[in-house]
């Protein structure tokens, strides 16, 4: 159970800070409300790029990072489809500088011209160090145009094209920072040995002042139900065939989340989960094999991914696959797997709740979808779900004409 | 109302103090095993990590010392794979197993309320573990798989004979696995592993977390009795380490749109009076975010996503190494760079200000790296390897706070001369 208070500033920022005398470093969460699902299709890639940028200095600080460290501080960010989420961790006599850095950048970056250069070939870089330069990495990219038509989930975060990356200019950084990095499109949390009193002081004095944005209406193209199955075949570079199928899932919100997520534990979550004692184990049809949620804002993805042992063919290696969903369709799960999943969430929780960063991640996560509060109905919510929610989930979702599948041909070589 | 505030100007930072101040708690089992206890969570979870000695060093075949830190879980006395591992899930618990050059590791990571359950099933895998033959079997065809995979990266090819290169094809730290390794490896050759490595004067236990009152009696219950099957001293026939005279090697990776590159050498261990400095010298170069290699080869010149250094420790040895995957056309251009950073380490002395920054930037990741009860158990760890303990951590604040211009310049010159270091390329065109 995680205690906090909540408060909001006249410019519509919203600040959540959670109280751990435990420990003598303080959290600092800035998440904004904008991700790869808020970009032009012909510009992707986009808000990853400026997460960048916004390293790059502000108008009154040049070094952000020089700034942080000097104080005993680190930091680090990341882009997902649905937001950007900036983080540091400070000892905690210092923390004013994280208020006084955090603030600058919100209120106005310095969009220099080195900067965008520089990290536009840093993040080609980083393109072809994680998605293209390394065996199966371009599985998502091939995979997320398959399954999804409309939506902007069917670029990946990183983007659709280098090229995409390339033609960024000045003049797009600019208006994207004034469209999204305002303080009502962000919230941030803090986490540690602080108190609340304080913190309001410390926000009032850093933020207060920053000029309220456009609000942001996200009007975004939703998905239409899928009818039939889609499949496409490529062939790579690789030592092995590898499968990836993709069911549309329900959003974050909805209780089917739930459920998905148990049931995509109950295939893969540990050793002596379905897929892996079945298929691994005991059939030997695959060397590896995974299921999981995409675990986005939007309607997401369940997708089950393994890659086949030599000798064995798509068919047989789909056949088996399709052999395990139909299980779940057919019969109820035993009490005491269910059990077992259960408690492994619950255990999941209980560590989670260790370290202040991971709090006040969590904390502006939960805001964001709805509420911070939902964070301690988690364990509640994956509680209530039973046999029969899991059978009607599977039948419902896990169908055919609901699936995406990407069949990754290794090469042959002669 | 907001109050007028210069914006220009950095809050007062204060000096960040930090020492460690106390030492876990000791004791010894019956038969001998040291177990520490770090005792300050605050959720109800505890950490046990039992250490031996049976690493990469230890084996007497290629891949056994790993084989068998994995096949633990793969049957033990009459419970199988399954039963283990649904035993420990059922129970909401991890357990994690990890090889690495000198040691083996299990780790269990448990709820309280459950270690009576949690506890008895590890000692039954570290203590009588079976390696059946169709999990062996399972083992080698996913791992050779996995190996062909692994040799697509082109950071595994570099890295890998970089190793080689510094400490020789024979040695177990430099070797480099081929998928015939993994052939003859069968029950016989992990059980002997087993019998001569994991042993109760070969072992400690780290305990951290939320200790509950009744922990000591339940580990002298379920370890006291763990003699090991093998109470000699081991035999060891390790070959000595060859250093290679070929100075750069290139692994030609056809297709790559990036080449990875390693840079380093052989040095000084934790053991050498010189390791707390050297390892402020390499913090420098490339040990954080804002080091000379990433602000020169990322931050300025854009050829990477990112470039890092390391000072590594081995038992037997040591190793500084710089690593980067950078674009095809500026592979040449980012060597030289490098070159140049270390060469500026040598020639110029720090600036204050630079210094200074890293001095704090050191603390506060020191105090980060002590947050909580798991990562002191993992700090410990690390020095108990080497026969020593927290303390160790203020002596190296007093080397911190003391470390001079003059000092870093020095030492850079005694362990990184270009000319000693080596270079590794894998990549599609040669630098």
């Amino acid at each position: 159970m995680i205690s906090f208070d909540r408060f909001q500033l006249d410019n519509g920022l919203r600040v959540i800070v959670h109280n751990d005398k435990s420990t003598p470093i303080i959290a600092m969460n800035v998440l904004y409300d904008v991700g790869a699902r808020d970009e032009h299709p012909d510009k992707t890639g986009f808000a990853h790029l400026f997460e960048h940028l916004m390293f790059g200095g502000s108008v009154n600080i040049p070094h952000y990072d020089e700034q942080l460290e000097k104080a005993g501080g680190t930091n680090n960010a990341f882009t997902s489809n649905d937001v950007t989420n900036y983080y540091l961790t400070i000892p905690k006599n210092n923390l004013e500088t994280g208020f006084w850095l955090e603030s600058d950048r919100m209120l106005n970056l310095a969009f220099s011209k080195k900067s965008l250069e520089v990290q536009k070939n840093v993040v080609i870089e980083e393109f072809r160090e994680v998605y293209l330069n390394k065996p199966y990495r371009d599985a998502w990219l091939l995979l997320s145009p398959l399954a999804y038509k409309k939506h902007p989930y069917r670029w990946p975060t990183i983007g659709a094209d280098i090229r995409h990356i390339e033609n960024v200019t000045m003049e797009d950084t600019k208006e994207f920072y004034q469209r999204f990095y305002n303080p009502n499109n962000a919230i941030v949390t803090i986490a540690g040995p602080v108190e609340t009193n304080k913190i309001k002081e410390l926000s009032e004095k850093w933020f207060g002042n920053i000029p309220v944005g456009p609000p942001n209406n996200r009007k975004l193209p939703v998905e239409e139900v899928q009818t039939e199955a889609r499949h496409l075949h490529v062939e790579r570079d690789v030592p092995a065939n590898a499968i990836y199928k993709a069911w549309h899932i329900p959003e974050r919100t909805s209780k089917d989340y739930y459920i998905s997520d148990i049931v995509s534990d109950i295939l893969s979550n540990g050793d002596s989960s379905r897929l892996y004692i079945e298929l691994v184990k005991k059939k030997q049809i695959f060397s590896g094999i995974d299921a999981y949620i995409t675990g986005s804002i939007d309607p997401g993805l369940f997708i089950i991914s393994g890659r086949l042992m030599n000798g064995i063919s798509f068919a047989a290696a789909e056949q088996a696959i399709n052999d395990i969903i139909k299980e779940l369709q057919d019969s109820y799960v035993k009490e005491r797997e269910l059990q077992k999943v259960k408690n492994r969430i619950e255990s999941m929780l209980v560590f989670t709740e260790i370290k202040v960063l991971e709090k006040a991640m969590n904390l502006a996560m939960f805001e964001l979808i709805g509420d911070a509060t939902l964070m301690n109905k988690e364990a509640e919510q994956y509680a209530i779900v039973n046999k029969n929610d899991m059978l009607s989930f599977s039948q419902k979702y896990l169908t055919e004409n609901n699936c995406s599948t990407l069949y990754y041909h290794a090469k042959k070589t002669e | 109302m907001p109050v007028e505030i210069n914006r220009k100007k950095a809050p007062g930072s204060k000096q960040i103090n930090f020492r460690i101040n106390s030492e876990p708690r000791y004791f010894q089992l019956g038969n001998g095993i040291p177990v520490y206890i770090i005792d300050k969570g605050i959720q109800e979870v505890t950490r046990i990590e039992l250490v031996f000695k049976a690493g990469t060093y230890y084996q007497h075949h290629f891949h056994a010392a790993k084989a068998t830190n994995k096949l633990l879980t793969a049957g033990a006395n009459s419970y199988s794979a399954e039963d283990i591992s649904e035993h420990f899930e059922f129970y909401g618990s991890y357990i994690e197993t990890n090889n690495s050059k000198d040691n083996a590791y299990i780790r269990l990571y448990t709820l309280n309320k459950y270690l009576n359950e949690t506890l008895p099933m590890l000692a039954e895998v570290v203590m009588n573990p079976v390696f059946p033959d169709h999990e062996t079997d399972i083992y080698r065809s996913t791992r050779k798989e996995r190996l062909y995979i692994k040799r697509q990266n082109v950071n595994y090819l570099a890295s890998t004979h970089f190793y080689e290169q510094v400490f020789g094809s024979t040695h177990p730290y430099g070797y480099i696995l081929e998928p015939g390794h993994l052939d003859g490896l069968g029950r016989d050759i992990l059980a002997e592993h087993h019998k001569n490595n994991y042993r109760a004067n070969e072992c400690t236990i780290i305990v951290s977390g939320k200790i509950p009152m009744q922990l000591d009696d339940l580990l002298e219950k379920t370890f006291g009795s763990f003699s090991g099957a093998n109470s000699k001293n081991r035999t060891l026939n390790v070959p000595p380490i060859i250093t290679s005279t070929e100075k750069k090697r290139f692994i030609h990776k056809k297709d790559a749109m990036q080449a990875a590159l390693c840079i380093g050498k052989a040095t000084i261990n934790r053991l050498h009076p010189d390791y707390p400095e050297l390892s402020i010298v390499n913090t420098v170069l490339g040990g954080y975010f804002g080091s000379r290699l990433m602000k020169n080869i990322r931050e300025d010149k854009g050829y990477t996503y990112g470039i890092s250094s390391a000072l590594i420790s081995f038992h037997h040895s040591g190793l500084f190494i710089i690593f980067s995957e950078v674009g095809n056309k500026v592979l040449e251009a980012s060597i030289e760079e490098v070159y140049k950073e270390i060469r500026k380490l040598r020639e110029e002395p720090i600036r204050q200000k630079e210094l200074k920054l890293v001095k704090n930037f050191l603390m506060g990741a020191l105090m980060r790296s002590m947050d909580g009860p798991f990562e002191i158990a993992k700090r410990l760890g690390v020095v108990l390897e080497y026969g020593q303990t927290l303390d160790t951590f203020n002596h190296f604040i007093k080397k911190l706070k003391g470390i001079s211009p003059e000092r870093i310049q020095e030492l850079a010159n005694k362990y990184l001369q270009e000319d000693s270091l080596f270079l590794t390329i894998a990549g599609n065109n040669e630098a």
